[in-house]
């Protein structure tokens, strides 16, 4: 199972040059599970990522009313996007790239990518 | 140039956290924040100690020798500034009119590419002093009708840019937030946000290193009644928030990336 989301997460990755970092990740334990191949990111920063994201995709919403299902971070560097899974609120996907990125591409993937390995 | 306005600007200038590279040249304008033509005059007007300077744009590029903010020696263009040709080499002088005038529509053409201003700055191939008059920085800017001093509000600029792509909006000025919406429930909605939530947010966001330091943007799809997104964005003390589709959400993305990125 272990091998098939790495490939789901790779192939993602491989979709959109400039992303270091795809990574899987349970929110109820603050966790990432599993990350690309070619990720370069230690586990420390990838704790820090994990707990960005559980920030704010967290159930008490830390901006409007309700949890959301979608975050996308920009800095000079590039983004982080944070997409929750449809049938599994506490599951979600976690992107790094770097530079300019096709956002909405991404975003459309990373949820069609998480479906893929939450319905497995 | 000895107000203190002016000199809490060059200490600004020089003290600029994380300088952006592109290969051996600093960028020193996106093309649309800093304005071009205040970051070429800013470079020129901080370089003090004789040095060479190379300004580009895109395939067109000066090299300057620059001293005691003054343009001294054109050393060398591109053949596209074809204004510079004749100077290549020669020591430029405000006093004479048409020298300042190619000097000048050379940066106007920098300026009016909106492309990134990158500048290489080194030391001169030869030392001592010249015996240049040279351009002063300040004539270059009263002949360009370039405020020196101004400052610029990179938050307003994204704010007025995105007004296509959010319902609503909050913006935060001089100590108080100003809101735009044709809605004004939802205004009202994001003015409880940034009653209740802005300040807990924006402390969650220093705890999980997303300071204030730098700008920054962050979107939520998905947390307003509609399935709404809210977009937060901050630069130093000023910050925006945002209401507005999803799917709007990567057209406000490229529209933050052009204006806070260099």
């Amino acid at each position: 199972m272990a091998n098939k989301v790495v490939e789901y997460l790779d192939a993602l990755a491989d979709r959109f040059p400039g992303t270091s970092v795809v990574a899987y990740a349970d929110l109820s334990a603050g966790m990432v599970l599993v990350t690309n191949s070619a990720c370069g990111m230690d586990r420390s920063a990838l704790d820090q990522l994990c707990e960005q994201a559980c920030t704010l995709l967290g159930k008490a919403p830390v901006l409007g009313d309700a949890p959301a299902r979608r975050a996308l971070v920009g800095d000079q560097d590039g983004i982080a996007l944070f997409v929750r899974a449809q049938t599994q609120p506490d599951e979600a996907l976690l992107c790094v790239a770097e530079g300019a990125i096709d956002v909405t591409a991404l975003g459309r993937e990373a949820v069609e990518c998480l479906d893929r390995i939450t319905n497995e | 140039m000895t107000d203190n306005r002016a000199v809490a600007r060059k200490l600004s200038i020089l003290s600029r956290e994380r300088p952006v590279f592109r290969g051996r040249a600093r960028v020193i304008s996106n093309g649309i924040m800093p304005p071009p033509m205040h970051a070429i005059l800013d470079e020129i007007d901080v370089t003090v100690m004789k040095r060479r300077v190379t300004f580009r744009v895109g395939d067109s590029a000066a090299t300057f020798l620059v001293s005691g903010r003054r343009l001294m020696v054109l050393e060398d263009a591109s053949p596209d500034l074809s204004m510079l040709t004749p100077l290549v080499g020669q020591e430029l002088s405000h006093d004479e009119d048409d020298v300042m005038e190619a000097v000048a529509a050379a940066l106007m053409t920098f300026a009016q590419s909106e492309a990134p201003v990158l500048v290489e700055v080194d030391l001169p191939k030869e030392a001592g002093a010249t015996m240049a008059i040279g351009i002063p920085v300040d004539h270059l800017a009263e002949l360009l009708e370039v405020d020196l001093g101004e400052t610029f509000d990179p938050m307003r600029l994204f704010v007025e840019q995105a007004e296509q792509n959010f319902s609503a909006c909050l913006y935060f000025a001089s100590g108080v937030w100003i809101g735009t919406s044709d809605d004004e429930e939802l205004l009202a909605r994001l003015r409880t946000i940034a009653e209740t939530q802005w300040d807990r947010f924006r402390e969650a966001m220093n705890r999980i290193g997303r300071s204030s330091d730098v700008p920054r943007l962050i979107v939520l799809d998905g947390v307003l009644e509609g399935d709404l997104s809210v977009t937060a964005s901050w630069s130093q003390d000023e910050f925006a928030v945002l209401a507005h589709s999803a799917d709007e959400t990567a057209e406000i993305h490229r529209l933050w990336r052009r204006i806070f990125t260099l």
